[in-house]
């Protein structure tokens, strides 16, 4: 069985945020409003996280491209009451829309706040209804979202794969934001295999992981820049 | 006759036309060993933004140091190994001023052809260059250590004035990087459509690169045909271009989202994919013509009149009282008309001047007339890119910075959901206008987070929020060019548009509309 | 326009009827004492009952609905058509789809005697329009159902889960699943018992 996770290089980041928009479209992210924004309640799956440090004209920044980290122990699950949320045997952490039940508790578990709660309904007005991914389905107002790794693609490699008579290959598996990084700074693939170019910079003397110490034991690596 | 020409997004085009003779050309910063931006944040600024990330990596890969000169810690200045903080508009000292360093250090020999200006240059006084632009002459020294010890080491810089672009092209004139390959300024075939009728033009026809100083200047225009360009919000002075387009009698706009300017066009072409803007898929390494249109793009038979009412796609809308200008057009016998040689077609109905942009048809260019530029063979910098004059600012108190976001791309897509959420990577401000205020001039304004406040300057005044960001300097705010929209279903509900805070300005020698000169107040709404 | 109604929450229309209503009696003896309950109080709750029930079966009642086309399937399978024919996404595809006109009029030609073309259908034909179906099976938005991988891959005839086609001389006018609906249980249920994934992703994305 593979374990999907993620290598991201920030040395190789620029901030571009392609990924965002690609991950906004491919899981039909709701839009949002202006006055939504302001009470700071806009969804987004994916983003990038600016770190500024300094006073003028001593400054550094760190642009950190975060999104639900599929951790190995993921908090979110232990406290669902009714396994919405859940870990499935590839590793990834999904998210069921039709179990939640709206309660948060997993929105407050998640060490790293990605974790999204609709607490309006999303407008989808017009024409824009036809330009969601019909992979993926819309939610409600009261549901909690997250990206899922885009396991709808899992689903079509391995649909493709079987209608071929073969096996998938990992590399037939590409999340949205993974597709679009025109830096690849964004590396996926299964960490269980020891060759596989996510396990190898996931062993990398750069390598770090987001809130090593709770313990949550995050699929996402990150490697410090040079 | 205005076709997409937005000058924040170019490089030193007239200077570097003026010395090599080229008209196309492109800055291959992949291929270089290190990068110098002097105030252009080309990360987010260049004209084909996946090209300049996919650069950056391989920078990033090769450990080639790249650095930025500007007032702004703006996203290149971010992730670029060494921020050079200086004066605003005083980048093309610095680069001179660097220049100076390499030849006298004895870093660089002076090529030949160049003497006359490496003379010039040997009377630059350092000491005073580090007075005006602020960068101590312990960081100048610096930069010449990592500048002279590699190669090719590549200078970028913005379409400003011409001596500011001058002095861009010096330097990389110096260090070798004219017509040098990898690394440096190539020359790229010069490629792109001609109308296949020659036309004459009227006595009174304008030619495009005075238009901007026309519309600027408040006169009218009668005819004009706009591809893919939304200078109604996205230029200096905008107000006068939306007062010119309205008065103007006929007004073609070639546009993919219906925007300010097309709110005021009678034609709307509708451009579906990006390469129907410029008619042609170019290869982004070399410049080269990959694709003919017809082959390409899914443009249907345009007809003006019959489709007008349906409305289908890819078909032309019209309002009535135009429509007996324009009689039907017929498809050339490969039997796709695409949008911009339709909009040229406009253009020749409307005795407009298209001779000013040497267009081919692609029938043209699968014939194989493309005509290659030649490299250098003599490079011109004359002595006097050596005087630099420093910029003469506007009234005001605080300079004003502009920002390109990478995601409204020439201005434009501020009116689309997704992209107005991603403008700022280093903020995480969405869909409001907001002003970037240092810390101390906020203590000093009394201005806390997301304060309304008037912008004014002595072209016009606008509301925005403060965001209190230490990377821009005391006496500076800035503000990102393509917020404000107004039309556009998702269009922001508060907040102005910073391109109406420039006044119009136009360089005397290059005609280029300046938007780096403006001073404004800012005061508590 | 998304709107609520479109969708239901939880598992909808698939729970077997029972949720919905309240039938159940008083007991006639209470269990502290022995007080008799009141012939009232039964009658109300017999009257719930039916009045439940009538609900019920008026609901079920009007599942049925009027098929613009009087469509024989017998006739058509017995001239050896494949489901595949006219259902195109039944091997390959996520939907099985419901065919256009253009199919109809591959051999239905209103000028020739055979085969046989109905006056409705001639009517269509001749105008060039779409025949309204009105579709009944229809996937919800928050489920993945394939037809690939349940014909396909698993070799699951289409009567199984569509009933006896072959004999079906009358268009199609209630889905073909108990109340309206192929609910998640029987889904669990033919993948418990083919042991295939019960895992949520598979389906719901």
């Amino acid at each position: 069985m593979p374990r999907w996770g993620m290598v991201i290089d920030l040395d190789k980041c620029s901030g571009c945020q392609a990924c965002v928009v690609a991950c906004s479209a491919a899981g039909n992210v709701p839009l949002g409003s202006p006055e939504l924004a302001a009470m700071g309640r806009l969804i987004r799956w994916m983003q990038v996280l600016p770190q500024v440090e300094g006073e003028y004209p001593h400054l550094r920044a760190q642009m950190l491209p975060i999104m639900c980290q599929q951790c190995d122990k993921p908090a979110c699950t232990y406290v669902c009451p009714v396994a919405a949320t859940y870990k499935t045997q590839e590793g990834i952490v999904a998210q069921i829309y039709w179990r939640c039940i709206g309660c948060r508790y997993c929105v407050n578990a998640c060490p790293y706040t990605l974790k999204w709660f609709n607490w309006s309904q999303p407008q989808w007005p017009g024409a824009t209804t036809e330009a969601t991914n019909p992979d993926v389905e819309l939610r409600d107002k009261g549901v909690t979202e997250k990206c899922c790794l885009c396991h709808h693609r899992l689903q079509w490699a391995k649909q493709r794969a079987r209608a071929e008579g073969r096996s998938m290959r990992p590399d037939e598996y590409v999340p949205a934001c993974v597709e679009a990084c025109p830096t690849r700074c964004i590396v996926f693939g299964d960490l269980d295999d020891p060759e596989s170019e996510a396990s190898r910079l996931a062993r990398s003397p750069r390598a770090f992981h987001l809130l090593e110490e709770v313990g949550t034991k995050p699929k996402v690596t990150y490697l410090k820049p040079k | 006759m205005l076709v997409a020409e937005w000058t924040p997004s170019q490089g030193p085009v007239d200077a570097l036309g003026q010395a090599t003779g080229w008209r196309h050309w492109r800055s291959d910063i992949a291929g270089a060993n290190g990068l110098v931006s002097f105030g252009w944040d080309w990360l987010q600024a260049h004209p084909n933004p996946t090209e300049a990330q996919k650069a950056f990596a391989t920078l990033r890969e090769r450990n080639a140091p790249m650095l930025f000169v500007g007032p702004r810690f703006n996203p290149t200045a971010a992730r670029a190994n060494e921020w050079i903080a200086c004066r605003p508009g005083f980048e093309p000292l610095v680069a001179l001023a660097l220049a100076h360093l390499l030849l006298n250090e004895g870093r660089i020999q002076t090529p030949a052809g160049l003497e006359s200006f490496a003379e010039a240059l040997f009377g630059l006084d350092l000491s005073d260059a580090e007075r005006q632009s602020h960068v101590p002459l312990r960081r100048l020294r610096e930069m010449a250590q990592i500048v002279g010890t590699r190669q090719p080491f590549l200078c970028l810089g913005g379409r400003d004035r011409l001596q500011d672009q001058w002095a861009v092209v010096a330097l990389n004139a110096l260090l070798g990087n004219v017509g040098r390959e990898p690394g440096g300024l190539i020359p790229t075939p010069e490629t792109g459509l001609r109308p296949a009728v020659a036309t004459e033009s009227r006595p009174n026809s304008i030619h495009a690169e005075e238009l901007p100083q026309i519309i600027g200047e408040g006169r009218d225009v009668e005819a004009i045909v706009l591809v893919d360009v939304n200078p109604a919000f996205c230029s200096p002075a905008p107000k006068r271009w939306h007062e010119a387009l309205r008065r103007a009698k006929h007004v073609v706009c070639a546009t993919s989202f219906m925007d300010e300017t097309a709110a005021l066009a009678d034609v709307i072409i509708p451009l579906a994919l990006p390469a129907e803007r410029q008619d042609a898929y170019r290869d982004s390494a070399s410049g080269q013509l990959i694709a003919v249109p017809a082959d390409d793009i899914r443009t249907s038979r345009l007809s003006l009149t019959d489709s007008a009412s349906q409305g289908a796609a890819n078909e032309v809308r019209l309002k009535p009282e135009v429509s007996e200008l324009f009689e039907p057009v017929l498809p050339p016998p490969q039997g796709v008309l695409s949008p911009a040689t339709l909009a040229f077609e406009l253009a020749r109905r409307l005795d407009l001047p298209t001779d000013v942009f040497p267009w081919q048809t692609p029938a043209d260019v699968a014939r194989g007339l493309v005509v290659d530029q030649p490299r250098v063979a003599g490079l011109q910098i004359p002595a006097t890119a050596a005087d630099w004059i420093p910029p003469n600012f506007s009234d005001g108190e605080m300079h004003l910075l502009l920002e390109t976001p990478v995601t409204l791309p020439r201005g434009q897509g501020g009116h689309l959901p997704q992209l107005l959420t991603t403008v700022a990577p280093h903020l995480r401000e969405w869909w409001t206008t907001w002003v970037e205020v240092n810390p101390e001039t906020a203590r000093h304004l009394r201005l806390d987070d997301r304060d309304e406040v008037i912008v004014e300057s002595t072209a016009g005044s606008i509301r925005a929020r403060v965001k209190i960001f230490p990377g821009v300097p005391p006496d500076a705010v800035a503000m990102a060019l393509g917020l404000g929209h107004r039309v556009g279903q998702f269009a922001q509900r508060e907040g102005g548009n910073p391109a109406e805070l420039i006044e119009w300005r136009q360089d005397e020698e290059s005609r280029v509309p300046l938007w780096n000169l403006q001073k404004v107040n800012i005061r508590k709404a | 326009m998304y709107t609520n109604s479109t969708h239901q929450r939880g598992h909808g229309d698939g729970h077997p009827p029972g949720n919905s209503g309240d039938g159940q009696a008083q007991p006639l003896a209470s269990p502290t004492g022995t007080k008799p309950v009141s012939k009232l109080v039964i009658g109300i709750a017999m009257l719930c009952v039916v009045g439940v029930g009538g609900v019920i079966a008026w609901a079920a009642r009007n599942g049925d609905v009027q098929q613009p086309v009087a469509y024989n399937h017998k006739v058509h399978l017995d001239a050896g058509m494949d489901c595949a024919a006219c259902h195109t996404g039944a091997r390959e595809g996520t939907h099985a789809g419901i065919p256009t006109t253009d199919k109809c009029a591959m051999c239905h030609r209103v000028d020739r005697p055979y085969p046989k073309t109905p006056d409705d259908l001639a009517r269509y034909l001749k105008a060039g329009e779409e025949i309204p179906w009105t579709q009944l099976h229809r996937t919800r938005r928050h489920v993945f159902f394939s037809h690939q991988r349940h014909v396909t891959f698993g070799g699951i005839d289409c009567a199984e889960c569509h009933g006896d086609v072959k004999q079906k001389t009358e268009p199609f006018t209630r889905a073909v699943f108990p109340a309206r609906q192929a609910g998640m249980n029987q889904c669990v249920a033919c993948h418990r018992k083919e042991r295939v994934t019960t895992d949520c992703t598979a389906c719901h994305r």
